[in-house]
């Protein structure tokens, strides 16, 4: 197997690694402060749901201990990816992430998506495209940084895993660009306390929509250059949005909101990580110092 | 082994009686063949027709002046051609016919279901008329409804909200309804107009399969004497999709906020907490209560989720919306969503003020229920009152006082709380309106 040539001691690849953890880390964070403070999350309505609506329909307080529990235990898990991002801690976190995508699928919660052409079943499964750069962000640092795991890593698995970043996070934008084609309210709102709140402007609804729909046409646009090409325009762009869609709901809903922001770190920093590697291949070809693998 | 098998089935035909009973058999199914597409075919056939365009998961609609218009909803399997409704005023003979403005299937077609709209207009205030849906000849059983009174008399609704799940519970809950519908219509007490329903209808709004057992199980908020429940639908999170329109006749592309007058005193505004906030609903919401809140001794809102919820956070409404029902004084807000029973002290400003807003409701038409969060600043007060039980809420507007019920599946009342008269109509000052809540148990 191939090893990935000395990429790893790029000073840029420590960045990337260490931008992964961090991403990760705040991830773990912001889960914690959703999980365990905010209280109310779509993981405790599947669990506390009947069975007949698809919930696990547990005892409400055992739910709460659960929820807790595991809000805790993402935090601890987000400082030990600082230090140790080991399988046994990341694992969790990826299948975290995965629990939460499931209880929004089962819960019927998210956007609902207007695709009359799909049977019903296929666009209830909307949630795990929204949530996809999510559950990428701690598989990506699982397969790129694992403690343990003999040094130097192979190309396929630095080739996969950063594969995956970029496909995880064309999909997050591809899913947040349908919605904002399809207005969604809570953007439409985001967009009008935005410019009120930040620009000190009074946006009429009618405005925001056609904002949202050319912020939705550029959104699939990205998703779709994003898989395509190895621009790096492209990423830097999203990386941006990501940043601004992130830090907006704590602007406009308020800093008890910190937790919505946090969770959303990934869609601006996976962006900003396949940019940076990206970057890292160019300056490396240029140096013909190495086979380029991307 | 195959050879084996050929030589058993040799000795099976070989011998006579297996021989007859082939014999036999073979008759009676190239018969059952012949037949099919003639005789017992057609009759199978009749049979379906018959279901098919037999009006069913009757719903009457209350979404523009209840006074004079209502719209009367039914499904049926088929499409059928011609459909219509007739209706006649109690106490006359004549009878006029309103054709169904509105006929279509249902965006998705699991099952195949067919919707028919007839919105009935022109009609005259508190007054009963009997109705029968007909659809392709085949007729519903006859009901009747009332009309919204005209005059400044006491009226009375229910407010209720998540029925999404606990099917079980739901048909109890809607029995009960029909029960409180007929009850209240006996002399000296205040009638019920109608059902307002805080929103979560069913678990999966884009699933036609859940509405329509919805449908099924509302038939029987019917009373024992034919009387049709009104509806006043608000949307929940759970009820996103096209159907919910197709359901309560409203245009294909309608956002659902609306305000009715349940009587000539008596203003509801039903707002959508699924839709933008801050955008156009703010802004009608900002100029309706400008206007009417000189105008109405009575003003309320139902939405679903809820601005001071006693298990979930906040929703945005309490950014966008809270702040203009407190400055135009809005008596009441009816709130879905947490699946328990809540009652605030009247807020005002982020604290108690007797000149405040009294926030009530939180869902309990079949949903199982959750535990209130009582250590929240507004909760955690004597004049709060929170629980749990199915539930909904009785809401009588009297000339001197809105008084609400919280009835629990079974008729116990779980909480009962009066609120004065605003006097904004009058001179804009409003007097200190809030009377001490009494709680009561019992039938």
């Amino acid at each position: 197997m191939k090893s990935s040539n000395g990429l790893e001691t790029a000073p840029l690849w420590l960045a990337i690694l260490g931008s992964l953890r961090l991403t990760v880390a705040l991830q773990c964070l912001g889960n914690w402060g959703w999980l365990s403070q905010s209280g109310e999350t779509p993981l405790l309505h599947w669990i506390i749901n009947p069975a007949d609506i698809g919930g696990l329909h547990w005892n409400e307080a055992n739910a709460l201990i659960l929820q807790q529990t595991l809000g805790w235990l993402a935090l601890l898990s987000g400082v030990c990816v600082l230090f140790r991002p080991c399988a046994a801690v990341l694992g969790p976190l990826v299948l975290l992430q995965l629990a939460l995508a499931i209880a929004m699928w089962q819960n019927a919660d998210g956007f609902p998506l207007s695709a009359d052409f799909l049977p019903a079943e296929w666009v209830t499964l909307f949630p795990f495209l929204t949530q996809s750069a999510r559950i990428a962000a701690p598989l990506g640092l699982l397969l790129l940084d694992p403690w343990r795991t003999p040094r130097p890593l192979s190309e396929k698995r630095t080739f996969c895993a950063m594969t995956l970043l970029r496909w995880a996070i064309a999909i997050t934008f591809l899913a947040h660009g349908i919605e904002s084609w399809q207005l969604n309210p809570h953007f439409i709102d985001l967009l009008i306390g935005a410019s009120s709140n930040i620009l000190g402007v009074n946006l009429p609804q009618t405005n925001a929509e056609h904002i949202l729909s050319l912020i939705g046409a550029v959104d699939i646009l990205l998703a779709i250059l994003c898989v395509t090409t190895k621009s790096r325009w492209v990423l830097g762009w999203m990386a941006l949005w990501g940043a601004l869609t992130a830090i907006s709901r704590i602007f406009v809903w308020g800093i008890s909101f910190w937790h919505m922001g946090l969770v959303r770190v990934p869609h601006m920093t996976l962006p900003l990580i396949v940019f940076l590697y990206l970057h890292l291949l160019q300056c490396r070809q240029e140096k013909s110092e190495a086979y380029i693998t991307w | 082994m195959p050879a084996r098998k050929i030589r058993s089935l040799y000795n099976l035909v070989k011998r006579g009686r297996s021989l007859r009973e082939l014999f036999f058999a073979t008759t009676i199914l190239f018969t059952s063949i012949l037949l099919a597409p003639l005789g017992i075919g057609q009759i199978a056939q009749a049979d379906t027709q018959v279901s098919d365009t037999n009006p069913k998961q009757w719903r009457l609609v209350w979404n523009s002046n209840p006074a004079t218009t209502a719209t009367l909803c039914w499904n049926t399997t088929n499409a059928g051609s011609e459909h219509r409704v007739f209706i006649r005023q109690a106490g006359s003979t004549d009878q006029r016919t309103v054709v169904a403005q509105r006929n279509a299937p249902y965006t998705t077609q699991d099952p195949k279901l067919f919707f028919h709209h007839a919105q009935l207009k022109d009609l005259l205030p508190s007054t009963k008329y009997h109705v029968i849906m007909e659809s392709d000849g085949q007729a519903s059983p006859e009901f009747y409804f009332l009309t919204a009174p005209a005059e400044d008399v006491p009226v009375a609704i229910l407010f209720g909200a998540d029925s999404r799940s606990g099917q079980e519970a739901r048909r109890k809950m809607n029995r009960m309804l029909a029960r409180l519908l007929r009850e209240s219509q006996q002399p000296e007490r205040v009638p019920i107009l109608a059902l307002a329903h805080g929103g979560d209808f069913v678990y999966d709004g884009r699933k036609l399969k859940l509405w329509s057992q919805w449908m099924e199980d509302h038939e029987l908020t019917v009373s024992d004497d034919g009387q049709l429940l009104p509806i006043i639908p608000s949307r929940g999170n759970h009820d996103g999709g096209k159907i919910f329109n197709e359901v309560f006749a409203f245009p294909p592309e309608d956002k659902n906020f609306y305000a009715i007058n349940l009587s000539p005193q008596v203003r509801l505004l039903t707002l959508n907490t699924e839709t933008s906030l801050a955008g156009d609903q703010r802004n009608w919401l900002d100029t309706d209560l400008a206007k009417s809140h000189t105008k109405y001794r009575w003003l309320l809102a139902q939405y679903h989720r809820p601005a001071f919820p006693a298990v979930k956070v906040p929703w945005l409404n309490l950014i966008h919306w809270v702040p203009l029902f407190e400055k135009y004084h809005l008596d009441i807000a009816c709130e879905g969503d947490g699946h328990n029973i809540k009652r605030t002290p009247p807020i005002r400003d982020s604290k108690f003020d007797s000149q405040g807003v009294v926030y009530v409701g939180e869902g309990g038409l079949g949903v199982g229920q959750r535990t209130p969060k009582t250590n929240r600043w507004y909760l955690n007060s004597t004049e709060a009152k929170t629980g749990q039980g199915h539930h909904v809420q009785l809401l009588q507007f009297g000339k001197e006082q809105l008084t609400c019920h919280v009835v629990l599946l079974g008729g116990k009342i779980f909480d009962k709380h009066s609120i004065g008269v605003r006097n904004t109509v009058a001179d804009k000052i409003p007097p200190v309106r809030i009377q001490p809540a009494a709680t009561a148990s019992g039938s």
